[in-house]
């Protein structure tokens, strides 16, 4: 191990240790190590902004473009990003508008357009293909369609059970129909069991990058003591 | 005993008097009536005062006997007219003169006495009424002003003037004239002369009148006095009998009056108040008071009664008088029978609703106000002493003091009981109830502190111990399965492009999901290209090559370039998986990644875009980021396959994707489960394995630890049930 590897080692281990003290409570260790991640990170991210995105797709096709129309179009994100910067000013935010338009119009078109194309018409497309017998492939049609079954019931109850309308009753407050009800309780389950598998996945996730901290000191501490 | 009443003053006198002794009016006429004359006649033209319904005056009703003097002829020459005669005797004045004077006034010769006085007014530049002083005219004037209230008319004031003119005009010019005027007027005229004559002649004598161009109307007559007798009664009531005494009491005040006349209204004044009783007093009041108001409407009845005990009653009045009344009584006695009946007639019974919807009250209160704002005289601003003025102000606005309420209560024993009950009901209410603390489902610190140490012990206790007693899932995922298919079938030197989209908090466990798929990548002699849309995804690409996959000794910019960071997300994908070129062209390093002066890099040789890349695999912690890769890059990648490797937090939302028909994401490695058993499948060693011990006891620890809780929580829970259910009982 190098020196340096060992200083940033050192270091890294100081830091899950101060991480660690949150065991103790909230505490000023903590409260520092929160604050140099963010800043690290923020400091990083400016960088790789600067070196990834401003200056080799920005600045420099304005400066050494091969051609009058990649200048040109250089030019059109500079205006917009300079329009984008007057939001800092209160007096002047207004000129910001429409780079903010832009972006958001752009980002709202390509992340519906991508929903609707990638998720659900594709998904809609495949709890339909649970019960075409012709995609079946080699026997088992029966697993296939309790399989398709269960998903189909899976799907129409969770959507069910977030149907809120209700009938107004004399006197007694407003009720969902009974065989609402009854579906919204099934889907109640397979939404039980949609949240018991993400908090299994997110418990296993945070084991594991605890698991990972915990053999990084022990391999630190090991490799200092000898 | 008979009275007679004055017919100028309406008071009455002893009948033998022969002036009134109140107004010194004669009583008895001068000349007696001529036989040819007729009972007057009223005109038909001359309306009849309202209310008189009885007095329908007969044209051949006779004159009482009472009214009527007798003659001269039957009776012979009075005594009144004897003295005058006596009078003129001792003046030196004869009859014999008295005709001669009439022939030189009708042969137009003024008589010697008149001569003399014209030269007297003539000097003295006076126009003087022949024969009449300056006191003389005014008391004239006064009597013919009183004839004119007593008559209400304005015709004795053209009369009068006429009575001038005529002294002047010629007889001839007079007949005439008075052919013009209609009889009834005509007749009034001769009253009102007769009675001017009779009042100024009754100090002066009707010597100077005589000689004055007497003629056939003005000789006083019976009829005359028997008209001025019977013309302020007839068409008249006693009500305005009495409004017209009262007038004529006023003027009277108000003149100057002479010496006589004061006199006689001390007298009036004493009669009056010896003739009225006590008792009638208010009543007398009353009605003089009701006469000087004008306006006021009252019956005939009630001004009849109110007037007739002082000055009317039917003992004092003269025989033809009350005659007359007692007729116009009797006649009224119908009505009165008829209101009698009407007062006795019971009320009508009205319905309920109707008198509901009678406005009396409101019409009563309302007068009410509108009297009390009349009554408001303004004493500010400039509308200051006009009565009735709108008030500025609304009386609500205006400072008032409260109304006072009796404080003490009227109620009965049992309302009290009531209120005390109530009161302890409410006292009960406003008693605080003490607010019951939630149980905070927190662990005390020596729980939370229990729980930390086993944990990291049995994290800590595999790695420790160095022992990898638990062995690799022995049946692979589908989809890992599926992933080691798909890199099994990479061609040497295939293009794969590895995204690198996770946050440096999971890279342990990502590092060890994705180190044996990317190694299985590198030992296929894959030329693996790599981006990231997160910041710190190209650092955590060149770390994960340097601490993984170091074995294999990539030389950067040869077999692995890394395109480093896509801006912009989803669109950022978007823009990549469209137009790679131009989305990423430059390397890390700042070297030109698809046609530099080193010429297009190896990885990259080939791609126009994400398509001609033999695989893409992508990995990721987020959710969103995996559904960005699938919803915008993979509809453009056509056959090329997808394969995701993702935390263990993001599977359950990635997985529809591999498990739909057809599949969007045709490889699947999920956290350190997934990278343990392609470990097992591809048979090699690394991060998975080295955790995949502490992983396991770490996992069956908390799985025991969530069982053992709740298992005591529902423990606690029945046991707690049951000691609430032994309290009860």
């Amino acid at each position: 191990m190098t020196t340096t590897d060992f200083v940033w080692a050192a270091i890294s281990f100081v830091l899950t240790l101060l991480v660690f003290s949150y065991l103790l409570g909230d505490n000023f260790l903590f409260r520092l190590t929160m604050h140099i991640f963010v800043g690290v990170a923020a400091g990083y991210a400016a960088t790789v902004a600067w070196q990834q995105v401003i200056w080799p797709m920005l600045l420099l096709p304005l400066l050494s473009g091969s051609s009058l129309s990649e200048r040109f179009l250089a030019f059109v994100p500079l205006v917009l990003s300079l329009l984008l910067l007057t939001k800092l000013s209160p007096r002047l935010s207004g000129w910001g508008s429409p780079s903010m338009g832009y972006l958001v119009g752009v980002g709202a078109a390509v992340a519906i357009g991508g929903g609707v194309t990638g998720t659900i018409f594709p998904q809609v497309k495949a709890g339909i293909n649970q019960f075409d017998l012709e995609t079946i492939q080699g026997g088992g049609w029966f697993s296939y369609m309790i399989n398709g079954g269960i998903i189909l019931l899976g799907t129409l109850s969770t959507l069910i059970y977030f149907h809120f309308g209700a009938r107004p009753r004399r006197n007694q407050p407003p009720q969902r129909h009974l065989v609402i009800r009854l579906i919204a309780g099934v889907g109640k389950v397979f939404i039980a069991i949609t949240f018991g598998a993400i908090f299994a996945g997110v418990y296993l996730a945070a084991l594991t990058a605890l698991i990972e901290r915990l053999h990084f000191m022990w391999k630190f501490v090991a490799n200092f003591l000898g | 005993m008979s009275e007679v009443r004055c017919p100028m003053c309406g008071k009455t006198n002893p009948e033998e008097l022969e002036n009134c002794q109140f107004c010194q009016a004669r009583l008895k006429p001068l000349i007696a009536p001529s036989p040819d004359d007729k009972p007057r006649r009223i005109p038909e033209d001359v309306e009849k005062p309202e209310g008189r319904e009885s007095v329908e005056f007969e044209p051949d009703t006779e004159i009482p006997e009472s009214v009527i003097p007798p003659s001269e002829e039957d009776e012979g020459v009075p005594e009144w007219l004897a003295s005058i005669r006596t009078r003129a005797a001792e003046e030196g004045f004869t009859f014999e003169e008295e005709e001669r004077a009439e022939a030189q006034f009708e042969e137009g010769e003024e008589p010697e006495w008149l001569t003399r006085l014209r030269t007297k007014q003539g000097a003295e530049g006076e126009v003087l009424v022949e024969g009449i002083q300056p006191e003389e005219e005014e008391q004239e004037a006064g009597y013919l002003e009183r004839i004119r209230v007593l008559r209400g008319t304005e015709i004795s004031e053209s009369i009068e003037v006429q009575l001038e003119e005529e002294k002047e005009v010629e007889p001839e010019e007079e007949s005439s004239v008075e052919s013009e005027i209609p009889e009834w007027i005509a007749e009034d005229v001769d009253q009102e002369a007769v009675v001017s004559e009779e009042a100024v002649g009754e100090d002066y004598g009707v010597k100077w009148l005589r000689g004055t161009g007497e003629r056939a109307d003005y000789q006083i007559s019976e009829e005359v006095v028997e008209e001025e007798l019977s013309a302020p009664l007839e068409g008249t009531t006693t009500e305005e009998i009495a409004v017209s005494l009262e007038a004529e009491e006023e003027i009277v005040e108000q003149r100057e009056l002479p010496e006589w006349l004061a006199d006689f209204e001390e007298e009036v004044i004493l009669y009056e108040e010896e003739e009225i009783p006590e008792g009638e007093v208010d009543s007398v009041r009353e009605a003089q008071e009701a006469l000087e108001t004008p306006g006021t409407v009252r019956e005939p009845e009630e001004a009849k009664q109110a007037q007739i005990p002082s000055k009317f009653s039917f003992e004092e009045l003269p025989d033809w008088l009350g005659e007359s009344l007692e007729e116009d009584v009797q006649i009224k006695e119908p009505a009165e029978e008829q209101l009698a009946e009407e007062e006795e007639l019971l009320p009508a019974d009205l319905p309920t609703w109707l008198k509901a919807m009678r406005p009396v009250d409101s019409i009563s209160a309302t007068i009410s106000d509108i009297a009390r704002v009349d009554e408001d005289v303004l004493t500010v601003g400039p509308l200051a002493g006009l009565r009735g003025v709108i008030p500025a102000e609304i009386e609500v606005s205006k400072p008032q003091a409260p109304p006072a309420y009796p404080l003490k209560l009227r109620v009965s024993e049992k309302q009290q009981e009531q209120a005390v009950l109530f009161e302890q009901m409410i006292v009960a209410e406003e008693e605080p109830k003490p607010i019951l603390k939630p149980k905070v489902g927190r662990p005390s610190p020596i729980w939370r502190w229990l729980l930390t140490l086993l944990l990291i012990a049995a994290v800590l206790w595999p790695i420790i111990s160095d022992r990898q007693n638990i062995s690799l899932p022995t049946l692979p995922p589908a989809g890992v399965l599926a992933a080691s298919e798909l890199i099994s079938s990479l061609e040497m030197n295939a293009k794969v492009l590895i995204g690198f989209d996770y946050q440096p908090g999971l890279s342990g466990e990502l590092d060890a999901a994705a180190q044996s798929a990317v190694e299985h990548v590198l030992m296929r002699g894959a030329l693996v290209t790599l981006v990231s849309t997160q910041p710190t995804g190209p650092a955590l690409a060149v770390r994960f090559f340097q601490d993984t996959q170091a074995e294999y000794n990539y030389t950067w910019g040869q077999r692995v370039v890394n395109l480093g960071y896509i801006p912009g997300g989803p669109v950022g994908l978007y823009n990549f998986a469209r137009l790679p070129q131009r989305a990423k062209p430059y390397t890390v390093e700042g070297y030109s990644a698809w046609g530099g002066e080193a010429g297009v890099l190896a990885p990259l040789q080939g791609i126009q875009q994400l398509s001609d890349f033999d695989m893409v695999m992508v990995i990721t912690e987020e959710v969103d980021v995996a559904r960005s890769w699938i919803e915008q890059v993979q509809p453009v990648l056509a056959s090329t396959p997808l394969i995701m490797v993702v935390s263990a937090q993001a599977e359950p939302l990635i997985r529809p994707y591999f498990e739909a028909t057809p599949n969007q994401v045709q490889g699947l490695v999920v956290g350190l489960a997934g990278g343990a058993a392609f470990q097992q499948l591809e048979e090699s060693t690394g991060l998975a394995r080295t955790y995949w011990d502490s992983l396991s006891t770490a996992s069956l620890l908390a799985a025991a630890l969530i069982l053992l809780g709740g298992l005591v929580s529902s423990s606690l829970a029945i046991f707690e049930r049951q000691n609430q259910e032994r309290r009860a009982v």
